[in-house]
């Protein structure tokens, strides 16, 4: 059971790009084009109950599990780092910087990278990624998140009776670089 | 000087600015000075004009010159006609009306109508003259009010209360005409305005008469006499202050403001004068009605008036030289009728020649001259000056007003010669600024010659504009980095255009040839600076043409540009033609052929190769498991052997057995044959197979080692790849050395000591970006040095030193870092001041022991000061800890070796940058770790040494020393899970610093090169960590940095320090914010500033600067003139506006020399301005004092 997820996963992480184009096209009825804020076609990942929205110009991949070699002396939510080609990832367990304990049990959970290069960062998801069309239903209120998080929150949608919220993930990664930082060593440079 | 502006003088018309002289561009003017006339009442003039404009458009369109060449000189009297109408002058209408009568207007009117129209412009003066009697006082209010605000920005304060008083009074009186009511208070009241500009104009005279009206009976000014005599003191202040501040700014000129030229233009305006003097002494000599005297008298004069001339050219006085010569005319005649040389003849001369006085004394004013030309049109003058010729001297009066400064260097070369075109580098150039300069100078010297070209194909003034600023960007790129050849040519053409767009003109086609041809030159120069290509040869004969105009436009102005088209050839002189053999002779030293890279490609190729090397020990690490398992397969294969023989043995002797037990006539004994059954035949093939299998192994085995062998191959060629592209940022050592002298003289002549700089090891190449890091910390060792390390000069003799402080700094290269020494033979570290600052601190108790090696740690730690208060001078408050953690942060260690009495040394030792590091791959808890071979002194395998335990903390015994030791389970939190009693895998002797740590570690797995890359784009650093590595087996593993985690860890175990935060240099230095548009000159700027240790912030414009200031509070504010979107006097008036900012020193550096641009910056609030090219001591000086100003 657990080989045929895996090979899932590798296929999917072989040809992920093409295949989330793949899906959207067909299945788009909206313009192509239209300039309104919300996303018509985006992808959405899930990570402790809460959905995550990345849009789809933005090139991701599901990671065959690869070993993530963990840091000592860090922030827990900073799992470790991750060899993708050549470029050194770091992973982050954004459960855990939800605010919620520790579970060591990340075998039911795949490794979701986000850009490409020395930008990319990966995440703990639960669950594979899924396409989501027409998420156009604009919260008026967020969910209240712990502040690290909610700070690069743009925005968040209602779409198939689940939350999914609008990530500043850029800023997101820049906050996490600083903070990982300060945390390390008790040191400000 | 304040001007008191006439109602009619607003009125004046300026005269024609054409820009054809076609009919209808007359038409508009003219109609124009009927709408003016209309609007002031003037209604015969209206008609007057409008009559004019009629005629015009009666005549056939298109230039004027051509159809009716008679008219344009009396067309051209008009505005002068008119503003002496304005004037109130009744001979004026007579020539107005005269114009009408002019046949080629053809207005057909009688005499009837003339008259009418003459009497109705009389009528109209005559109503303005009666007017004047008739104003009710609240016009007279009125211009004594705006009187009194001008006697305000003026600075006349005295004089604005004497107006502010008269004001009030008369808003006392009862409303109506004055004239009904004090007649002669309106008669007081009409001298006003004179009394005031006499008084502006420094009379002393006038100060009784103004106070005179103020005791005027009708006004009833209820002022006691002390008051009286309090306001007259106050008015002759007024002009005290004046005259002082005329002599200031001649003081300033000279002393403070770095301006040779314009002190060459000041001692010009002394020499005129002077020899005004000598014209006024003939002449006073002269004994009319004799007629030698008189002859010699003119002689003398005429010759001196040429020489006056000449001076007067060079000064830039084209007003005079116009002036010189319409007298030398007058002379002549003089002289053919020398007979009729009488008294008022030479009075006519010597009034002219105090008048040439006075104008050199305030040629600056904006009415400067006025009374000059005006003496010259006395009709007693053999030849009076006319009008339109007066008007032409004045409007050359006006225009060498602003160019006597702003184009001081009037001796312009004629002759160009090699050296103006030289594209060679000075020897101390400045590596960075040359980059910048040729980043930016392909691009300017396009943009020229794109605005060169559209000024060919007849553009508008808006690209002599562009033009002009474009060439003095240039110019002073190359100013600052110091490539004489374009800077020169830069410069002349910058003054051509500046010219051209003063006078609104577009330059003919010749001069526009001359332009182009410029511009291709310095695209030609900008080429071969870049290195692709020669020097362009045409360079000189370019820069000689440009020169020729230049000089012809000094000479005779831009007027007759257009027709003096080509006999700039005769300029080419034989000398001329010899230098540029000799140009050709020895061709410019070009630089070898170079190809600019981005940083960003190197980065790159450093980046794959680093990627290389790691693929290739992937390879080798494959190759090394293959070898194993085949070694593992030779083995079996060993032992299958064996068991094949063990097999043919067995069935060898059950053979015989059988053979013996069953013997039944087969005839043979068993000896006799060997009767071989499958089974033989099959265990001896198994045996063969065996053999062979074990052959191919063997052969297998000498593949890979060929195969280990093209790896290793491999493996040489990139690290020789890597050499090489490490050797493509190398630079040398001296690159800085200007940088550290400059440095040092500095912060000698601030703290008034005397020291020398000797740099060893200038020659060795660093990397570049490991050198300039380097840079910042160098300074503050120096710095130190002189104001610490080294002492005065009595106190050095008395030491039996000698009496300037020696100071070497010294670079070598130790491994894979650069060694820095830097050696004073200063006093040394004071340990009895640190001790004392440490105890103040309660970081140690009084009476407590600690060793000098303690103490010289304590002198690294953050915050920590000897100083009880912090030095303004060299230091700047930046002490050694400061320098530790700049070090530090670029991974390097510092140490300090210091003998009291003679001197303290420095040792800094800065990493290279490698790709490659050797690290040891170990087992920490349940991590996998690299531990990178930075500070690591010795390896040593558990047993080697003892552990024991003095005072609670646990030491390392090896042999006579003995180390603190410290496991880096615990540097990394990691919970230690070995039972006390089992004994670390190794131990590592680290230093950090000038310390020796023992590290215990878990277990080392491996020792291996890695490859250090980041943690990606958003986690650049995290202490302790170097960054990661990926591995042989594909795997990430974090690099430790063991020194650092010594470090960290220290702050918090070690002496109890109030703060463990790492001291930011900058937020400890004076800081400045430099505002400059050209990338280059703000480049330079920060780089001077930076290295006389200040925090320096840079912005493109006033907006940036704007936005910086929002959040950044600057000590000072440097700024340029002009930029785009913001200029600097906008972003000063922005700055005075703003809260917190009022008092923030702003001090203007342009090449703005005029003194209209000096008023504008002082008026928005500018405290000082300094003109290009700006001496860096001035300017260093001048920044100190401003600031210590502002904080006094």
């Amino acid at each position: 059971m657990e080989a045929d997820y895996l090979d899932a996963a590798k296929q999917k992480s072989a040809d992920w790009p093409l295949s989330i184009n793949g899906l959207s096209q067909p299945q788009s009825t909206m313009p192509a084009n239209t300039s309104t804020t919300g996303y018509e076609t985006a992808l959405g990942f899930r990570v402790g109950g809460i959905g995550f929205l990345v849009a789809i110009s933005i090139h991701c991949e599901l990671i065959e599990r690869l070993q993530v070699s963990p840091l000592p002396n860090v922030e827990p939510w900073f799992s470790g780092l991750l060899n993708i080609r050549g470029n050194i990832v770091p992973v982050i367990d954004l459960r855990l910087l939800l605010g919620e304990t520790a579970k060591k049990d990340n075998k039911k959970r795949y490794l979701f990278a986000i850009d490409r290069g020395e930008k990319t960062m990966a995440f703990w998801i639960d669950g594979h990624p899924e396409m989501l069309n027409a998420v156009s239903q604009p919260l008026s209120t967020l969910p209240v998140l712990p502040a690290q998080l909610q700070r690069h929150v743009s925005g968040g949608y209602a779409h198939n009776g689940e939350i999914w919220l609008n990530v500043q993930f850029e800023e997101l990664f820049k906050s996490l670089g600083r903070h990982g930082r300060q945390y390390a060593a008790g040191e400000t440079a | 000087m304040m001007t008191l502006m006439s109602q009619n003088a607003e009125r004046k018309p300026a005269g024609f600015e054409l820009e054809n002289q076609t009919v209808e561009a007359y038409s508009m003017a003219i109609e124009h000075y009927a709408d003016q006339a209309a609007a002031g009442s003037y209604y015969g003039l209206q008609d007057v004009c409008l009559l004019i404009v009629e005629a015009l458009q009666t005549l056939p369109q298109g230039s004027l010159a051509g159809s009716k060449p008679d008219l344009l000189p009396v067309l051209h009297v008009l505005p002068a006609l008119i503003g002496l109408y304005y004037q109130g002058s009744r001979e004026a209408i007579g020539s107005i009306v005269e114009i009408l009568r002019h046949p080629d207007l053809s207005i057909a009117l009688v005499d009837d109508e003339l008259a009418m129209l003459e009497a109705s412009l009389a009528e109209a003066i005559a109503l303005e003259n009666d007017g004047a009697e008739n104003q009710n006082f609240e016009a007279h209010s009125r211009t004594i009010e705006y009187c009194a605000d001008q006697a305000a920005a003026g600075g006349y304060y005295g004089l604005q209360d004497v107006c502010l008083l008269i004001v009030e009074a008369l808003q006392t009186l009862p409303q109506g005409s004055l004239t009904d009511l004090k007649p002669d208070l309106l008669k007081v009241l009409q001298d006003l305005p004179a009394l005031i500009s006499g008084y502006c104009q420094g009379s002393r005279e006038a100060i009784g008469s103004i106070v005179e009206i103020l005791r005027h009976p009708n006004l009833s000014i209820a002022l006691a006499d002390d008051e009286f005599a309090m306001l007259e003191a106050s008015l002759a202040e007024g002009i005290a202050a004046e005259n002082d501040a005329h002599n200031d700014d001649d003081k300033e000129e000279i002393v403070a403001v770095t301006q040779p030229l314009s002190r060459e233009a000041l001692e010009l305006v002394e020499l005129l004068a002077m020899e005004a003097e000598i014209i006024t002494g003939f002449l006073q000599d002269v004994a009319v009605g004799n007629r030698e005297s008189v002859e010699n008298c003119l002689e003398q004069t005429s010759d001196e008036l040429e020489r006056y001339a000449n001076v007067s050219q060079i000064a830039g006085f084209q007003g005079l030289v116009q002036i010189c010569e319409h007298v030398s005319a007058n002379i002549k005649q003089f002289r053919q009728e020398i007979n009729d040389f009488t008294g008022d003849k030479l009075d006519l001369l010597c009034v002219w020649i105090s008048n040439v006085k006075q104008y050199l004394a305030t040629f600056n004013d904006s009415d400067a001259g006025q009374t000059l030309v005006a003496q010259l049109a006395d009709n007693n003058w053999p030849l009076p000056l006319t009008l339109e010729a007066g008007a032409a001297i004045l409007t050359a009066i006006r225009a060498s007003a602003t160019s006597v400064c702003s184009q001081p260097e009037e001796t312009r070369k004629h002759f160009a010669d090699s050296e103006d075109v030289s594209l060679s580098l000075p020897d101390d150039v400045n590596r960075e600024l040359l980059d910048i300069l040729l980043q930016e100078l392909p691009i300017q010297t396009q943009q020229f010659s794109e605005s060169v070209q559209r000024i060919q194909a007849g553009g508008s003034l808006q690209d002599l504009d562009v033009a002009q600023r474009v060439a003095h960007t240039i110019k002073g790129s190359a100013n600052t980095v110091g490539i004489k050849g374009i800077a020169v040519l830069t410069h002349h053409l910058e003054d051509i255009l500046v010219v051209l767009a003063r006078e609104n003109r577009m330059p003919g086609n010749a001069l526009a040839n001359v332009l182009i041809d410029a511009a291709d030159c310095l695209e030609g120069m900008s080429e071969s600076l870049m290195g692709f290509g020669e020097a362009p040869s045409e360079s000189l004969t370019v820069l000689q043409e440009v020169l020729d105009w230049a000089n012809r436009i000094d000479q005779s102005g831009i007027g007759d540009i257009d027709v003096q088209e080509s006999d700039g050839q005769e300029y080419e002189s034989i000398e001329n033609q010899q230098h540029a053999e000799q140009n050709n002779a020895a061709p410019i030293t070009s630089q070898t052929a170079m190809v600019r890279v981005p940083n960003d490609q190197i980065e790159h190729l450093f980046r794959l190769s680093g990627e290389s090397t790691i693929v290739n020990g992937q390879a080798n690490e494959r190759l090394r498991r293959l070898k194993n398992q085949l070694q593992a397969m030779d083995t079996q294969f060993a032992l299958l052997r064996a068991l094949g023989d063990e097999l043919e043995q067995l069935i060898d002797l059950k053979d015989l057995s059988g053979q013996l037990a069953g013997n039944a006539g087969a005839g043979f004994d068993a000896l006799e044959m060997d009767q071989y059954n499958e089974l033989h035949t099959a265990s001896r093939r198994m045996v063969e197979a065996a053999v062979d299998a074990r052959e191919m192994n063997l052969d297998a085995r000498k593949e890979l080692e060929l195969m280990g062998e093209a790896l290793d191959d491999q493996q040489r060629l990139v690290i020789d790849t890597q050499g090489a592209i490490m050797q493509m940022r190398l630079v040398p050592v001296f690159s800085i050395v200007p940088r550290l002298q400059r440095a040092l003289r500095q912060t000698c002549r601030l703290t008034r000591k005397q020291g020398e700089l000797m740099v060893l090891g200038e020659q060795l190449l660093i990397d570049g970006d490991t050198l300039n890091s380097m840079v910042d910390p160098l300074m503050h060792l120096l710095r130190n040095a002189v104001d610490h390390g080294i002492e005065s000069e009595d106190q050095r003799l008395a030491q039996g030193k000698s009496s300037h402080g020696n100071i070497c700094i010294e670079f070598d290269r130790e491994g894979n870092k650069i060694l820095v020494r830097c050696r004073d033979d200063g006093r040394g570290l004071d340990f009895g001041a640190i001790r004392a600052a440490a105890e103040r601190r309660g970081v140690i108790q009084p009476g407590q022991t600690v060793s000098e090696d303690e103490l010289k740690r304590f002198i690294l730690r953050p915050n920590f000061s000897t100083r009880t208060q912090s030095t303004q001078i060299s230091g700047r408050g930046v002490g050694m800890d400061a320098v530790h953690f700049q070090v530090i942060n670029l991974g390097g260690t510092l140490a300090l070796h210091s003998v009291p009495g003679r001197g303290l040394t420095v040792e800094l030792r800065m990493p290279l940058p490698l790709s490659r590091s050797h690290a040891l791959l170990a087992q920490t808890g349940t991590y996998r770790v690299a531990i990178a071979s930075k500070g690591l002194l010795q390896i040593l395998y558990s047993g080697s040494g003892e552990l024991i335990t003095v005072d609670d903390e646990q030491l390392l015994q090896l042999g006579n020393d003995s180390y603190p030791v410290i496991s880096l389970n615990k540097l990394l939190n990691i919970p230690d899970q070995r039972k006390q009693t089992r004994g670390h895998g190794a131990v590592l002797l680290v230093q950090n610093d000038d310390k020796i740590t023992a590290v215990l570690l878990d277990a080392i797995t491996d020792s291996l090169d890695i490859v250090i890359k980041n943690l990606g784009y958003y986690i650049k650093k995290i202490p302790g960590f170097m960054g990661g590595a990926i591995i042989g087996d594909g795997t990430v593993v974090p690099v430790l940095d063991i020194p650092e985690l010594l470090r960290t860890a220290t702050y918090v175990t070690g002496y109890d320090f109030e703060s463990i935060e790492a001291v930011e240099t900058s937020s400890l230095l004076p800081a400045v914010l430099v505002v400059d548009d050209s990338l280059s000159q703000r480049r330079a700027l920060e780089q001077i500033l930076q290295d006389a240790g200040f925090h320096v912030r840079t912005a493109r414009d006033g907006i940036e600067a704007a936005e910086i200031l929002a959040g950044f509070k600057p000590d000072i504010v440097l700024t340029d003139l002009e930029m785009p979107r913001m200029n600097g006097i906008e972003l000063t008036s922005h700055i005075r506006a703003r809260a917190g900012f009022k008092t923030l020193p702003v001090i203007m550096i342009t090449s703005r020399t005029t003194q209209k641009h000096r008023k504008m910056a002082e008026d928005a609030g500018v405290n000082f301005y300094l003109v290009k090219p700006v001496r860096e001591d001035d300017l260093l000086e001048k920044i100190q004092s401003l600031i210590e100003d502002t904080v006094t």
